[in-house]
């Protein structure tokens, strides 16, 4: 056993860090105001290699390891940005294109990916379900060498940025995942939802109209649609981990910066009991939260069945996160409910995590099914 | 002992709400999106006698008793709109002064604010103290015939708006609490601050530049500032509360609606027990934040200054609102995360609760100092 970061790992890190504070600090309460996500801001992560972390080297990738993708995605987290979505759904269902994806599709798709010229998505979501794929009613019917694809998916995350979005769709009983370019005739989105955090994410409704799909876009076996996802959304789940990771860690150094600043007659608050105690509850769930989070990315990086790990993980940090940012916004009192201080859009942001990828009530289900059996 | 509300309560329970839902609701999706406080919404508050309600009827106010008073400000608060704290302080103002003041003061302020003309304040927070009246850092000189006085003051709801401020200011060791007539020579304010909840609260820094008032504006007496204080902030803190218990409602009536609407696989979310679970945990936090808030009204009508008993309630029902909007998030799945449902406001606004109007880390203080001497 092991817990010591390699020297390459933490260059790794630090190159991440420094990104994140170069292009996505200064970048996001410019967002959170209205600003829209920069159409550059695809090709400035290609640039910087965190598009294509999980591709082999043959692709353009950087192939850096699972683990690893976890490092710098908490780190690409920190600023707190709808910008961090990029990179964490890119390379997810650009590994699952690779895992999973025909020949003919990762040689389309993946070099393009990985330069951020094609920025990838997925799709499982539909207005009438988030979690429950008996009820999809996207439909794809398979004829002569293509699939007509028809339905309606929504909270498509990065759904209008060129590129190939995996769409979960129903033949008959079964379930199959499709690369369908994103600028296919028959391919429209709405315009953004509006969301309570991480302002300026593109995240849209999708319509497919007779939409035609490749042979070679299916990914898997045809019915075996199922198997993939779940093995995808377990690395989702994981992301989703990084992300409430760098967040939390984010509060945490907040809360640290505010008390020692704050002052009250002549003495930083941080020298009063309750402070100290919010503080150090906050470092000690992160830290928690840090260590579930990298065993159950090494373990699937290992090649591990993680889905009971993925679960507990997912339940447990971004509970964490939505207490950590709610303990540092209290100690910055009405600062933290300003505009002015990062805490406040912390404190939005972080309530998705329970939410995105998987609500709590579903890895309850999941856990509580392998707990009990 | 006796819970039944009386006739007279009812009635102001019900008008209070529909005059919120008529006319504060259709102005409140702008006031999110950034637009100011419209102008014609205090005078309509004013016609609807909502501003004098702790005020003498001599004085064009209603006299409505403090108990009533709190279930108003709970159905006004139930829109989940800026201008409860409007209403809080132009009731809490005229209620100053018309329980410390001088029959010129009365005269002279009263009836204004009960009319809408003019605009209370409580200006005590500075930017260096919110809760410690030590560090106040505005002073008052005699001059003469007048007081001369300078300083800055912080989150001053209606700080921009004219009428009668009742600044708190040291004069050497003493505190004094003094009458100023906002917008008089020396006197401005910043543009608002932009909150994350209640957006297009007119809460404003205002700047005191040798600003004169005459000598008769003194409060009570010179050194009484602190316990008038004290005085109004134990009728703000239950005012607090009140808004927490409309939230609240609101919150829970939300996820009620939600889940009845919502199906799985043909049945509403409400069948499922997870959603059950969380539905009967905010109805009986709910319920039990009330009739504490009810009853320390109750005693503060019967004369008691409450200091103790507005403290824990306080504590408990301004967190029960964060968990309640929290439930409530969580039981809308992703649409709760957007702006196109109410939750999502409604859990940015409930965090302020255990904030404004005196910290829970505050409101510990007091409690545990008061049990524990």
């Amino acid at each position: 056993m092991n817990f010591d970061l390699t020297t390459e790992q933490k260059l790794l890190q630090k190159a991440a860090k420094d990104f994140a504070n170069k292009e996505i600090e200064p970048l996001a309460p410019l967002m959170e105001r209205g600003q829209a996500l920069p159409s550059n801001f695809p090709k400035k992560l290609g640039e910087a290699r965190f598009l294509g972390m999980l591709c082999p080297r043959k692709y353009g990738g950087s192939d850096i390891g699972y683990f690893n993708f976890i490092l710098v995605l908490e780190q690409l987290s920190y600023p707190v940005s709808a910008c961090a979505w990029i990179p964490g759904i890119h390379n997810s269902v650009a590994e699952a294109i690779y895992r999973f994806g025909t020949e003919a599709a990762k040689e389309k798709y993946l070099p393009g990916a990985c330069a951020g010229e094609y920025v990838a998505s997925i799709v499982f979501t539909e207005p009438g379900t988030g979690s429950d794929p008996k009820s999809l009613t996207t439909t794809a019917s398979f004829e002569g060498n293509t699939w007509l694809v028809n339905g309606t998916k929504r909270f498509h995350s990065l759904g209008n940025m060129i590129g190939p979005a995996m769409i979960v769709v129903r033949e008959g009983d079964f379930i199959n995942c499709l690369l369908v370019d994103k600028d296919s005739p028959g391919y429209s989105s709405s315009k953004s939802w509006d969301f309570m955090g991480y302002a300026g994410l593109p995240c849209v409704d999708t319509y497919l109209n007779n939409v035609r799909v490749p042979a070679e876009n299916l990914m898997g076996e045809r019915g075996k649609g199922f198997d993939i996802l779940v093995k995808m959304i377990s690395g989702a789940k994981i992301a989703s981990c990084a992300r409430s990771l760098g967040l939390s860690q984010a509060a945490q150094d907040e809360a640290v910066k505010y008390a020692k600043g704050r002052t009250r007659r002549g003495s930083a608050i941080f020298t009063m009991m309750s402070i100290q105690a919010m503080v150090a509850e906050i470092a000690s769930r992160v830290e928690a939260a840090r260590w579930i989070t990298y065993r159950v990315a090494f373990l699937r990086e290992k090649g591990f069945d993680t889905i009971l790990d993925t679960a507990r993980a997912k339940l447990f940090v971004t509970r964490v996160a939505k207490e950590v940012a709610d303990m540092s916004l209290q100690v910055h009192g009405a600062y933290g409910f300003t505009r002015d201080f990062k805490i406040e859009r912390i404190y939005r942001a972080a309530r998705e995590g329970e939410i995105v990828e998987g609500s709590s009530e579903i890895q309850r289900t999941i856990i509580s099914t392998y707990v009990l059996s | 002992m006796d819970f039944n509300l009386t006739t007279e309560q009812k009635l102001i329970q019900k008008a209070t709400r529909d005059f919120a839902e008529k006319e504060i609701a259709p102005v409140v999706l702008e006031m999110e999106k950034g637009a100011p406080l419209p102008d014609n919404v205090i005078e309509k508050m004013a016609k609807a006698k909502l501003l004098g309600m702790l005020a003498p009827r001599k004085y064009g106010g209603t006299d409505t008793g403090y108990l009533a008073y709190i279930m108003a400000n709970e159905q006004f608060s139930y829109v989940i709109t800026a201008c409860s704290f409007v209403m809080v302080v132009c009731n809490s103002i005229a209620e100053a002064i018309n329980r410390f003041g001088t029959e010129e003061q009365k005269e002279k302020y009263v009836r204004g604010i009960c009319e809408g003309k003019l605009m209370g304040s409580l200006s005590f927070t500075e930017p260096s103290t919110g809760s410690d009246p030590k560090a106040l850092a505005t002073t008052a000189v005699l001059a003469g015939d007048h007081w001369v006085i300078n300083g800055t003051k912080r989150f001053n709801t209606l700080g921009a708006y004219n009428g009668p401020a009742l600044v708190f200011a040291r004069e050497g060791d003493s505190v004094h609490c003094i009458i100023v007539d906002k917008n008089c020579e020396g006197w401005s304010s910043s543009k608002p601050w932009d909150f994350m909840g209640y957006r297009g609260t007119p809460t404003v820094d205002s700047f005191l530049k040798d600003v004169r008032v005459p000598i008769g504006n003194l409060l009570l007496e010179k050194g009484k500032g602190f316990e008038i204080l004290l005085k109004i902030i134990s009728g703000a803190r239950i005012s607090s509360c009140a808004r927490s218990l409309g939230l609240g409602q609101a919150a829970l009536d939300e996820s009620i609606k939600y889940a009845k609407q919502r199906t799985r696989r043909g049945s509403p979310i409400a069948s499922m027990m997870s959603i059950q679970g969380m539905i009967a945990e905010m109805a009986s936090r709910l319920e039990a934040a009330r009739w504490l808030t009810y009853r320390t009204a109750f005693l503060r009508e019967k004369g008691g200054d409450v200091l103790l008993e507005s403290a824990m309630t306080k504590i408990f029902v301004t967190r029960t609102a964060k968990e309640l909007a929290d439930m409530g998030i969580q039981i809308h799945g992703a649409y709760g995360f957007t702006k196109d449902f109410k939750i999502e406001r409604i859990y940015r606004a409930a965090k302020e609760g255990e904030i404004v109007e005196g910290s829970s880390e505050i409101q510990r203080t007091i409690v545990a100092s008061m049990l524990l001497a």
